[in-house]
This record gives structure tokens, sequence and C-alpha cells, in this order.
């Protein structure tokens, strides 16, 4: 009896660790893959540009962000500026503090990015690589 | 003295609001304007090791902090609205409520101007806007933008005024990879402070500050000039007294690193002013300069800094120079909330850190600084 409880516990424990594993392989294939896009006809950007657009420097474009609960916004700060969202906080909150301008706006998914970058051709955002159709241009890969 | 501080106050806030309420009700009648209402705040503390000398920021505090817990001067609590109009004018109004020279905590307007933007890169402002005389003294009253609890006093706490009433244009520009910003403000101020523990109200005139910033990925350059006239009576005797005016300037250099793990800031500054005719010493100057480096381990950010505060032979202060460390810690907890802690190891006889320092001791006196900053 004992033996079989044994059993069952590995097995419960390959499974869980299965699943673990694969959320893990599927958040870095996630974090590998977001990409940033604006109306088509966009120039190409360079990761400095849009660094200066999402950390307020540069305000000729108009940033979007995705909600901070999701894993994108983190990623996506991370691989583009180095900082941690407490950190970009901190930048936004100095910029809107000294009535200087207000943080992105914020957008509940990649398909509402999509359909505002569409819309405006001074609009900006990142999404999920797997997410881009036609409507809108890859202007930067981030790897 | 007073009058007219008053009085001007008043013509400022009146012409803020006027012009505040022009712009709004033209933003009514199109229906095309937003407002956005947003806050920061402190809650913090401070203690000191001994109970004979208090410690201070700056002049404009009347109370320090001793060896039991003080509240007032790490604590704050500012909201700010912004009335988005079309065409590119807005409205800013920002009060913060803190402890205001011996006063209890109470209300102050901080920011209070109407803006116009020809276009993103290109602001003119009129009201009240916050006196840049140094890096971070646009943003010092909200700590959740700093990576300390406290801009270094061997700089900041030179300056008595925070605020300017006038005008304000920003032009922002690439050159090449740079991102250069010049600003230039001027206008006029005013401030109640203490000066050895003595109350004193205290008025800039045709006050201005220019300052050039250069950004470069990682790394920003500031340098400044900063400037105003204070008219003053010292009573020599019952019968002689000067009746001056002091042309006090600011000349500043700031540097900052910060490639999101690294950080490193420093600034270098002097203050000068003219003669006291018949006493032949300034009111008040210096140097002053600090070096700081922190490094982030996550949520955790340590940070050491040594600051130098060299006093020239005036009427305010004695002559002499004073270094410090300071080592703090911030720790971002929670989403919109850090944590932090400082440590400051001033000299009894620092004028920078006491409100009446002891000039003969180089005794050292241990101050902590703790606090939570949060934004909403």
């Amino acid at each position: 009896m004992k033996s079989q409880i044994s059993v069952r516990n590995v097995r419960a424990f390959r499974r869980a660790l299965a699943v673990f594993v694969g959320l893990a392989v599927s958040a870095a294939a996630q974090a590998g893959e977001i990409v940033v896009i604006m109306a088509p006809g966009a120039p190409a950007l360079s990761k400095d540009q849009v660094v200066n657009v999402y950390i307020g420097r540069n305000k000729d474009l108009k940033p979007l962000d995705l909600p901070e609960s999701g894993n994108e916004r983190r990623v996506f700060y991370k691989k583009a500026t180095d900082r941690d969202l407490a950190q970009i906080k901190a930048v936004w909150a100095r910029i809107a503090f000294t009535g200087l301008g207000q943080p992105p706006k914020e957008l509940p998914d990649d398909e509402a990015i999509k359909k505002a970058v569409a819309a405006d051709p001074k609009a900006i955002g990142y999404i999920q690589k797997t997410h881009v159709d036609d409507s809108v241009k890859v202007v930067l890969e981030l790897n | 003295m007073m009058r007219s501080k008053n009085n001007r106050q008043l013509i400022c806030a009146l012409t803020s609001l006027g012009l505040a309420l022009f712009l709004i009700s033209a933003a009514r009648a199109s229906d095309d304007y937003n407002v956005t209402v947003s806050g920061f705040g402190t809650a913090g503390g401070a203690i000191t090791s001994n109970p004979d000398f208090a410690y201070y920021h700056d002049s404009t505090e009347f109370v320090g902090a001793t060896n039991n817990i003080d509240i007032g001067l790490e604590s704050r609590l500012g909201v700010q609205a912004v009335v988005n109009l079309p065409s590119g004018f807005s409205v800013t109004a920002q009060e913060v409520v803190r402890e205001r020279g011996s006063s209890e905590f109470s209300p102050g307007t901080e920011w209070l101007f109407a803006q116009y933007a020809a276009n993103p890169d290109l602001l003119f402002r009129v009201g009240r806007v916050a006196l840049a005389t140094f890096l971070l003294s646009d943003s010092r009253n909200v700590g959740y933008t700093q990576t300390w609890m406290n801009v270094p006093n061997e700089v900041y706490g030179n300056e008595p005024f925070q605020t300017l009433d006038g005008v304000q244009a920003r032009w922002r520009f690439d050159a090449g990879p740079v991102s250069v910003t010049l600003t230039g403000a001027y206008g006029s101020t005013s401030q109640s402070i203490q000066v050895n523990g003595n109350p004193l109200d205290v008025e800039a005139k045709t006050a201005y500050n220019v300052a050039a910033t250069a950004e470069w990925k990682s790394v920003l350059l500031r340098i400044s000039q900063t400037s105003g006239n204070s008219p003053f009576s010292l009573p020599l005797s019952q019968t002689l007294t000067i009746d001056t005016t002091t042309k006090d300037r600011f000349d500043a250099v700031g540097l900052q690193y910060d490639d999101g793990t690294a950080i490193f800031l420093s600034e270098w500054a002097e203050r000068t002013q003219n003669l006291i005719p018949l006493l032949g010493i300034p009111l008040a100057g210096s140097k002053e300069w600090y070096a700081a480096g922190g490094w982030r381990f996550g949520a955790w950010t340590p940070m050491v800094s040594y600051g130098v505060w060299k006093g020239a032979h005036t009427l305010e202060d004695a002559e002499g120079t004073w270094g410090t460390w300071s080592a703090s810690v911030r720790y971002d907890v929670a989403r919109n909330i850090d944590l932090k802690l400082e440590v400051s190891r001033p000299e009894e006889s620092n004028p920078r850190y006491f409100l009446t320092p002891n000039p003969l001791s180089s005794q050292r006196i241990d101050v902590l600084s703790f606090g939570a900053d949060f934004v909403f």
C-alpha cells in the first residue's frame, strides 16, 4: 500500500513538473517574441529610438502600454530598457509631477493595441509577434 | 517685505486662476478637454543619536529632528491636477501638504501654471513653476522618483527658494543621438526661512534659471545657472542699518549615469554673492559637491554617497569644509510603493545638517531617516 502511494506521488510530481516546464518554456517563448509595431508605412526604428519614446524623452510618438498585471509588459521593458516596472514607474512619476506629460495609455490586450496603432500614425505599441497581421507594421523586433 | 510678498503671491494666484478659468471655459465650449488627477506622498520619520542638535534639510525648516522620532521632516502628501485643453493648451496645479516653517503640516502651491505646447518639444508656461536650481530640484518632493531618501544637503540645502512665479520656456531637440533640452525661467519668488534659528522672510526679484541638459543612452549631463536679487536690511546698531541688495547666484553641473542596474550621480555647485557694503564679506557663499553610487539587486537598491560643503568667510555661516558619508537602501515592496532607510554621520559643526551647529566640535552624530514613498 505504502509503495503504491509513493508511485502515485511520483507520477503526480512528474505531471506537475511537466506542466511547470511547459509553462516555463511557453513563457520563455513569449518573452522572445515581442515586437514593436506602428501603422503600415512607418519607418523601422532603432532600439534607442523606441526606448526614448517609452521613457518619455521623445514625445513625438504616442506610446501604448499593456496591463501591468500581464507578463508582456514586464518582458518588453526589461528587453527594451533593462529596467523593471518599478523603475519605469519612477521615471514617469518624475515626468508627470514636473508637468511634462502622462504615462503611456494602457490598453487591455494585443488586439486593442493593434487597433489603436492601425488607426493613428503617431501611435506605437508592443505585441506578441504571432499576433502581427497586415493592419500594422513591425518597426522593431526585441530579441 | 511681507506685504509685497503677499501682494505678489495674490497677483500670481489670481493671474493663474484667471488664465485657468479662461482656458477651461474655452474648452467647455468645445467639449474637448480631459482632467488627470494623480498624487504622491511619503510617510516617514527621522531620528538622531543626539538630543542637542536639530537635524534639518534646508533653511525652510524651522524645527529639526533630535533623538525623538520626528515625522515632520520626512512626510508629505501631494495632489496634482492637469487639465488638457485643445490646441496644445493645458493647466497644471500641484498642492503639497508638508511641514512649512515652524508650523505644523500645511498646504502650499508648488506648481500652478498654464502651458502652451507649440509642439511636443516646445513648451511655454506662465504661473508658478519649480525653481530647478539643481539636477533633482523639480522633483525632490516626489520621493518615489528618487533612489535615496533625501537629496544631499551639501548641495540642495543651500537654495532657500523652491518655486518661481513668472514665465518658463522649454525646448527639446535631437543633436544626432543626443537629446538636448534647454530651459529658461524668469520671475520672482519669496520664502520664509530661518538663519541660525532666527526667522526671516526673504524674496528674490528679477530671478532667473537657465539650464542645458544633454541625454545620451544612460548618461545625463546638466549645466545650470540660477540668480536672484534679494533686498535685505542689516541693523548694525540703533542708528546704523545697512540696506542693500544681495545678488545671489548658483552655478551648477550635474552628471547622472543609470543603465538600469548601476547608478552614479554627482553634482558640483558654487554659490556666489556680492559683498555687503561696510562689512566687506558676502551674506552667504560656498562650494559644494557630492558623488553617489548604487546598484540594483532586483527590488533592492543600496546606495552610498559622499558630500562636501565648503563654506567661505560669510556673515551667515562659519568658514570651513565638511565631508559626510551617507548610506541608503530602497526596497520596491509593492506596486507604486517603496520603503527606504538612510543613515548619515555629519559633524555637529556642519551648518548644512544642523539648525544651530556647534562650530567648535568635530563630534559626529548618527542621523537615521526612513519612510515609505507612494504614487497614485
